[in-house]
């Protein structure tokens, strides 16, 4: 037996002290064993072996390889002292390979009972050890394990799969070969031959799952091998795009046809496929795939195959979603409801095609076997591949998935009070806290709940302990570069707070970080990782040689001593600085205030070498076009472009107009009124500037202030220039935005001196006035300009259009009206009946036009009084008032009785007691009859009582008249309830007329008869005297009433009884 | 339901010493319906054309007393009665009553200050009042010209009166062109004082003015464009009293000095406590009668016989819209009253010589639930097929006027067939009938017909009732009488559930009181209007009376 290979290994722990020797041996020729000593250092070893029987020397070796590599892991160290401790071996003396029913370790144990060497430990089931045997990678366990392959139980296959899929490598295609008796068994071959490898294995999917994922871990070539077949399952388009490439193209691809309706299968199959072509939009498909029935089977399945590939990526993104969404079913009910119908949950899920997916039980399993996956690794000392799962699974939390920090308070019965337990902002989620509080004061799991909650006295923002807090920090230590990970991607405080404190305590790994590194971590807007950085930077700075990157990313960290330290150093050497174009720029264009305040009194006081200002330039400028259109970016756009118009005047005046066209594009309001500024001062004159850029600026930006300077910008333009585009300034002029309106108004002052400019101007301004305001102030706007700067162009606007906007109904054009009507209207060209309309005009100032009229010009009034009349009818009392005085002044000759009637004719009783008045003043008998005629026809009760003063002049003794009038009589006796006097007289005049003539007599007798059926007594009493009356004077009339004489013995003589 | 009109300009009256001109402007939506002519009978078409104008702005519902002023008032006094009883009591009672007084008068001299102020106020808002009146007025009236006559119609606000003026060609000469046709014309107050300036000695011209379909050039709102959202129910209730017009009626003549009797009798008094109808007595041969309750004045009119052949006792509600007619009794010749029966529509046709005015009135001036599920004018009354019906209609169009037995000459179709259809398009607010010439007329009231399934029933609830009813789902006990009205209780089978409804009809047969033992009703009450099976239960009483009648 000749030792080929020894390794000695020391672990010193607290009081204890062990040593742990490892020997490969040849026992003959291609026999080799792996033999092993352990125990206290200085006392007996113990001895134990690896290897039963001997094996080929690579098996040998391999198992050598994974017990030292087991050994370092638990914190073995190969150390001289260890080998000094262990006592000498000569060849003559080695000591037999201990041959003990003990396995000795993990490995041993587990080799052993799969093996079927269960030794003294109780009962431990194949598939678990299988399972075992895959976490730990033993590639020792794959030749036993290819053997238990094909049971054809589906729980021993698959477990034994997964094992194989973690432990195999290239060799074990042709173990597998050789063991089925199939030499040269290629990849394609094996991957198309499932079903004849292990027939009884593949009747289960979940195991043809597996195997392929088995397959794929053992090299590139089956890997491609089961690639292909997976793409052969792809829908025709979908394939194309996946083989064809490239990444950006097969994404919009994959979304559509999921979109479409397509599977979610798919998904597990591009999984199979994971090119790089495919794996970008696989991520974003797993990123928003509804958890579903119909989908969330495939999303189960590519789970647990990225928990056996160790793809921490896929792995933690679809954690965070069993975090985040909540489950579609309770797990405390037997029922639930199914389309509004009571389904029994256990048997529905047992369904193929189950109407239920992701219940409260699955979330929960799947939130636990998070944590318990990667805890397992953690356990067997695996330190790259639990730091590999606790990044993926901790990357994908954000800040916003923290709630609110919340408690809960209960009334403990046995101590008599109430107890408050309080959660903290992301206590809901497992796997998160177990990676980052595992061994943390603060926070704590209790029992089988799901929320962590704080421990003891603990409370929500309290200050964390100096301590570490995370689970199994040692791992942590062996890979600091998770951390790093950690730092430059994650997006989410607690991760962050973990992330620096734990690389803090590994100084040795700080001391060995690049720049790059450093730079990195202060850039990063969480303020713990910033002061590490800050704290690293400190170290590294040389005064002598400036790292520009590094001051750069000082001056712009969250931290303010560390902005400060950089300014600091910066003002010690300013000279050295002056070149660093790109420092320059960062501190320019900094996310911080002081140091955007600092770059400004840089700027001024430093004298920066030829060339480097033009180069500073487009490179600010190249910065603001790659600013995000967030409102956070506004003020540092702005503030920085303000730095550069005032450092750089002369230098900006030459910027390219392409730049600038990009600069106007950009949404921010900031980059696009820095290219407003610079336009306004370019060396381009304002009118050889190309034309959308004035459009895009003044019209389509979205920023009032923008808009301005856009305006102004145009102003700039040569006056002549500007009358060729009336069009687009009265756009500007009647826009509905006001800050438009308000930036065109100087321009149009200015052009106001031009009387061209105001003819063409003033007739659109007016027909913007008389069509209805298309956004409120326009108008306002429009009769301020004309009112003020346009005054001198209003006067060529004629007559028509003045009584054009007095017609209107907008009080704006009706102003504006009021102000012409005085100014250009000569009041001899107007019509008497345009200004007895006027006389009713809202606008006082119309009104009183109207009044001086009136006053003024009787002549005309006196020539067309029908006209001049109307003015009675004027909507405002004191347009009455001013009539009635201007009329009471006229004499008896300027009325005809055409006129007076007309008057009395209004509807307004003021108006018409004035006609009345009239009337009386200027009444000439031979018109008597006219005007009883006409006012008889006046349908108010006022006039009617007014006409009957004329009846017994005008009316009496004509037979013609009374006929004529005999609608009159109607209309008075038919006043319901009203008209008392009119109606007496009525009724006296008619009996007096009756005795006159036979004929009258016909007619009052007829009038009477058909008012004698009123139930007003005195009106039927009066009705029936006239009657009486026509009967006594002309007895043949026919009436509807008989005489009786009355009874003698009455007392008081009634003379007539009507009979009806 | 919106309605869009889009007039071109404003309807006027230009009046002078010598001539009205009378210019309407049409709905330039619409097909274009034109007319000119000159009045002859100016007079006459001054009253009516001012009763239509008593018919749009009529609004009798009731208007409860704006008392916030009093209460606020109130409350300021209540402080102050208070305190007058703590200053009573305490013993600076006279330094207190001096400081009263000494705010009293502070009080009186800022209120002297302010009240120019509050009168100017006032104007002001008389003055908006009046520059919006017509934002007052519901819908504009409908003019329709036929070969035969022009005519009016309007439906007032509180959706209870329905005016017609007709006036046939006799009333013009010189008439011009014409083009048949039914549209909405603009109206507003002003027109209507304008109209009171229409005399005889002046010439009057009247016109629908077409020049609103002429192209507009200038770059200026002429155009009047407005938008009327009307409730369903002020449709409902136009289709409904135009859809009673075809029913058969008890009608009478009357004197005009008949009608000014019964305005007379309803000026002199005021009603305090119901029941508040008209309640005609007809007997045939003997002058008809009429008891206005609550008084029982009786009052005869004796030179007005009724000539029918079978003696009525008809109430009718809501007499004080008989108002709009005091202006037509002078020149009038006769009034004809048509009545359908106790709590129906009742019509009022004045004849004016070659013009005349309908005045229809609904059952009630109050359009709400108490009455609701008493008529359902709108239900289809016969069944008539599509093909038919639309043959009916496009004869009718043609001649525009026909009676019913010349049209079914004319078509070749049964009478009863004609009846209904044109039944069905009178209901549809398609077509009218014309109680004084006793014919059909198309007139399509607004530009898209009406939805009159949706018009039928003011909810879902009547509708329900209806179906309930249909289905003999109702049981009814006899009906006890008492002096607050009819007791009615019954049974209603709902689905699986039988309810039992039970309600209290008043004198003026209004629903009083009801209750039931249903979901709806131990939510609501009645706060909602009551629920599907009290309206069964009021319905199928309502028939059952029909057919004991």
């Amino acid at each position: 037996m000749k030792l080929i290979r020894r390794v000695t290994l020391g672990l010193r722990e607290g009081n204890s002290d062990k040593v742990y020797v490892v020997d490969l041996c040849e026992v003959s020729k291609g026999k080799f064993v792996v033999n092993f000593q352990f125990g206290r250092r200085g006392a007996p070893l113990k001895d134990g072996t690896k290897t039963d029987a001997p094996v080929a020397e690579p098996i040998a070796r391999s198992i050598f390889a994974k017990l030292v590599d087991e050994k370092t892991r638990k914190g073995y160290s190969e150390t001289a002292e260890a080998a000094a401790a262990v006592p000498s071996t000569t060849p003559g003396q080695r000591a037999a390979p201990v041959r003990s029913n003990q396995p000795q370790t993990r490995e041993e144990a587990v080799l052993a009972r799969l093996r079927g060497d269960s030794g003294a430990r109780r009962p431990w089931d194949l598939n678990r050890v299988a399972w075992r045997a895959g976490e730990m990678r033993l590639k020792a366990a794959v030749p036993v394990l290819l053997g238990k392959l094909g049971s054809g139980v589906a729980r021993t296959d698959y477990c034994v799969a997964w094992a194989l899929a973690r432990c195999g490598d290239e060799g074990t295609l042709a173990a597998l070969g050789s063991m089925k008796q199939r030499p040269g068994l290629t990849a394609t071959d094996a991957v198309e031959q499932l079903a004849t490898l292990w027939p009884k294995s593949v009747k289960a999917d979940a195991v043809v799952r597996v195997l392929l994922e088995m397959f794929r871990a053992w090299s590139d070539e089956l890997r491609e091998a089961v690639a292909r077949k997976a793409l052969g399952e792809l829908p025709a388009g979908l394939r194309y795009a996946a083989e064809l490439g490239p990444a950006e193209a097969f994404t919009p691809v994959l979304q559509r046809s999921l979109a479409a309706g397509e599977s979610a299968n798919v998904l597990e199959s591009l999984y199979r496929v994971d090119s790089e072509v495919v794996r970008p939009g696989l991520l974003v498909a797993l990123a928003s795939v509804p958890l579903l029935p119909g989908s969330f089977r495939a999303v189960r399945h590519i789970w647990k195959i990225a928990e056996l590939r160790g793809d921490a990526e896929v792995f933690g993104l679809l954690a965070h979603r069993f975090e985040r969404t909540p489950a579609n079913f309770s797990a405390r009910t037997r029922r639930t409801y199914i389309d509004g119908r009571s389904t029994d949950i256990a048997k529905e899920l047992k369904k193929p095609d189950s109407r239920l997916a992701y219940g409260g039980a699955t979330r929960t399993y799947l939130r636990r076997r998070t944590w318990n996956s990667i805890a397992r690794l953690a356990t067997l000392e695996d330190a790259s591949g639990y730091v590999r799962m606790a990044v993926g699974v901790l990357l994908p939390f954000r800040d916003g998935d923290g709630g609110e920090p919340r408690s809960m308070t209960t009334y403990d019965y046995g101590a008599s009070r109430n107890k408050t337990t309080h959660f903290d902002r992301f206590a809901s989620f497992l796997a998160f806290n177990h990676i980052l509080f595992g061994s943390s004061s603060r926070y704590e799991l209790k029992g089988l709940t799901l929320t962590w909650r704080c421990k003891g006295r603990n409370k929500p923002g309290d200050p964390a302990p100096e301590t570490r807090e995370e689970a199994f920090p040692k791992l942590w230590d062996q890979v600091p570069v998770g951390l790093l990970h950690l730092l430059s991607e994650s997006g989410c405080l607690p991760v962050h707070v973990f992330a620096a404190k734990a690389l803090r305590a590994n100084k040795e790994f700080c001391d060995d970080l690049d720049l790059d590194a450093i730079v990195m971590l202060l850039g990063r807007p969480y303020e713990v990782t910033a002061r590490l950085g800050y704290e690293l930077a400190l170290t590294r700075y040389d005064a002598s040689r400036p790292d520009f990157d590094l001051v750069a990313a000082l001056a712009s960290c969250p931290v303010p001593e560390a902005r400060h330290t950089a300014r600091a150093w910066i003002d010690a050497n300013r000279t050295a600085f002056a070149g660093a174009r790109d420092l320059l720029v960062s501190l320019v264009v900094s996310p911080h205030a002081d140091t955007r305040a600092y770059a400004r009194t840089l700027l001024a006081g430093l004298v920066l070498p030829s060339g480097v200002p033009e180069s500073l330039i487009a490179r600010a400028v190249a910065v603001l076009l790659g600013l995000a259109d967030d409102p956070a970016n506004e003020v540092r756009a702005q503030e920085g472009g303000e730095t550069l118009l005032r450092g750089f005047p002369r230098q900006l005046r030459s910027l390219g107009l392409g730049v600038l066209r990009d600069l106007v594009h950009h949404p921010l309001a900031g980059v696009q009124s820095f290219a407003a500024e610079v336009l306004l001062a370019h060396e381009t004159r304002p009118e050889d500037l190309p034309e959308d850029l004035l459009v895009t600026l003044a019209v389509e930006s979205k920023h009032a202030a923008v808009r301005s300077l856009g305006v102004r910008l145009f102003g700039s333009l040569p006056d002549a220039a500007l009358m060729q585009r009336v069009s687009l300034l009265l756009a500007f002029a009647t826009s509905g935005l006001a800050d438009q309106r308000g930036a065109i108004r100087p321009v149009l002052q200015r052009l106001a001196g031009y009387p061209s400019f105001g003819d063409a101007i003033v007739p659109p301004l007016l027909a913007a006035l008389l069509t209805k305001e298309t956004h409120e102030g326009v108008h306002s706007f429009v009769l301020a300009l004309l009112k003020t700067d346009l005054a001198a162009a209003l006067g060529a606007v004629n007559k028509e259009a003045v009584l054009r906007l007095l017609r209107s109904k907008h009080p704006a054009a009706q102003e504006l009206g009021g102000i012409l009507l005085g100014r250009n209207v000569d009041p001899n060209t107007l019509e008497v009946a345009e200004v007895a309309r006027l006389a009713s005009h809202e606008i006082l100032s119309v009104r009183e036009a109207a009044w001086k009229f009136y006053r003024e010009n009787k002549p005309r009034l006196l020539a067309d009084m029908s006209a001049a009349i109307k003015i009675l009818d004027a909507k405002w009392d004191d347009s009455r008032q001013v009539a009635f005085a201007v009329f009471r002044e006229f004499t008896e000759d300027d009325f005809t009785p055409d006129v007076l009637v007309a008057v009395v004719d209004s509807v307004r009783p003021d108006v018409q007691a004035f006609g009345r008045e009239l009337v009386r003043r200027f009444f000439k008998g031979e018109h008597g009859h006219e005007y009883l005629l006409r006012l008889s026809e006046h349908p108010s009760a006022d006039v009617q009582l007014f006409a009957t003063n004329y009846l017994e002049e005008y009316a009496s003794g004509s037979i013609e008249r009374l006929r004529t009038l005999e609608p009159y009589f109607l209309g008075v006796l038919s006043r319901v309830n009203r008209g008392r006097v009119a109606k007496a007289r009525v009724f006296a005049f008619l009996k007096a007329e009756a005795e006159k003539s036979p004929e009258a007599a016909q007619l009052v007798a007829g009038l009477m008869t058909r008012q004698s059926l009123t139930m007003a007594i005195g009106d039927k009493a009066a009705s029936i005297e006239s009657m009486v009356a026509v009967a006594r004077r002309f007895g043949d009339t026919p009436l509807p009433i008989t005489i009786k004489q009355p009874p003698l013995w009455t007392r008081r003589p009634k003379e007539a009884q009507g009979g009806v | 339901m919106e309605f869009e009109y889009r007039y071109h300009g404003s309807s006027a009256v230009d009046s002078s010493a010598r001539s009205t001109h009378m210019s309407f402007a049409p709905d330039t939506k619409r097909e274009p319906t034109y007319f000119r002519g000159e009045l002859q009978q100016s007079l006459e078409f001054r009253e009516a054309i001012s009763a239509l104008n008593a018919v749009v702005v009529s609004d009798l519902r009731y208007k409860p007393k704006d008392k916030t002023a009093y209460k606020a008032w109130l409350a300021q006094q209540e402080a102050v009665n208070w305190q007058q009883v703590a200053v009573a009591r305490s013993r600076n009672a006279a330094q207190v009553k001096d400081l009263q007084g000494e705010l009293e008068r502070l009080v009186r001299t800022s209120n002297e200050r302010m009240r120019p102020f509050y009168a100017a106020r006032q104007s002001y808002f008389n003055y908006l009042y009046k520059k919006d009146l017509d934002a007052w007025f519901v819908l504009d009236p409908v003019i329709t010209v036929h070969p035969d006559e022009v005519f009016f119609e309007c439906f007032s606000q509180d959706e209870s009166t329905y005016g017609r003026l007709g006036a046939s060609y006799e009333v013009f000469k010189h008439i011009g062109e014409f083009a048949c046709g039914t549209t909405n014309i603009d109206y507003s107050a002003d027109l209507y004082n304008e109209f009171q300036k229409i005399r005889r000695y002046k010439t009057t011209m009247f016109q629908v003015d077409p020049s609103g379909f002429e192209v507009q050039t200038q770059a200026e709102d002429t155009f009047k464009e407005l938008k009327i959202d009307l409730p369903d129910s002020w449709v409902r209730g136009f289709l409904q009293v135009s859809s009673a017009m075809t029913l058969p009626t008890v009608s009478f003549d009357l004197h005009p000095m008949d009608v000014h009797n019964l305005c007379f009798v309803l000026r002199r008094n005021k009603e305090k406590a119901g029941p508040r109808s008209l309640r005609y007595l007809l007997k045939p041969g003997h002058p008809v009668q009429v008891v206005f309750e609550p008084w029982n004045l009786k009052v005869t009119f004796p030179r007005s016989p009724y000539l029918g052949d079978k003696e009525h006792e008809i109430r009718v509600w809501g007499r004080r819209r008989l108002f709009i007619l005091e202006r037509l009794i002078q020149l009038s010749r006769k009034f004809t009253v048509h009545l359908l029966g106790t709590g129906l529509p009742s019509f009022y046709i004045a004849d004016l010589g070659h013009m005349n005015f309908t005045l229809g009135l609904s059952g009630w001036t109050a359009n709400d639930w108490s009455q609701a599920g008493n008529f359902d004018l709108m239900a289809p009354r016969a069944e008539v097929d599509e093909f038919t019906k639309r043959r009916v209609f496009e004869g009718l169009k043609k001649v525009w006027v026909a009676d019913v037995d010349e049209l079914s000459r004319s078509l070749d179709l049964e009478r009863a067939a004609v009846l209904a259809a044109l039944g069905i398009y009178t209901q549809a607010g398609r077509a009218i009938y014309d109680l004084n010439k006793q014919v059909y007329r198309v007139r399509e009231l607004s530009r898209e017909p009406l939805p009159t399934d949706k018009l039928r029933f003011a909810n879902e609830r009547e509708q329900l009732a209806t179906a309930l009813v249909d289905a003999k789902a109702v049981l009814r006990k006899p009906p006890e009488e008492s002096p607050a009205g009819i007791r009615l209780r019954g049974k209603v089978k709902d689905g699986a559930r039988s309810y039992e409804p039970e309600l209290t009809i008043d004198r003026d047969q209004r629903l009083a009181s009801a209750t039931c033992t249903c979901n709806f009703y131990t939510q609501n009450k009645l706060y909602k209007g009551p629920c599907e099976h009290i309206l069964a239960l009021r319905i199928h009483h309502r028939r059952m009376q029909g057919n004991a009648s």
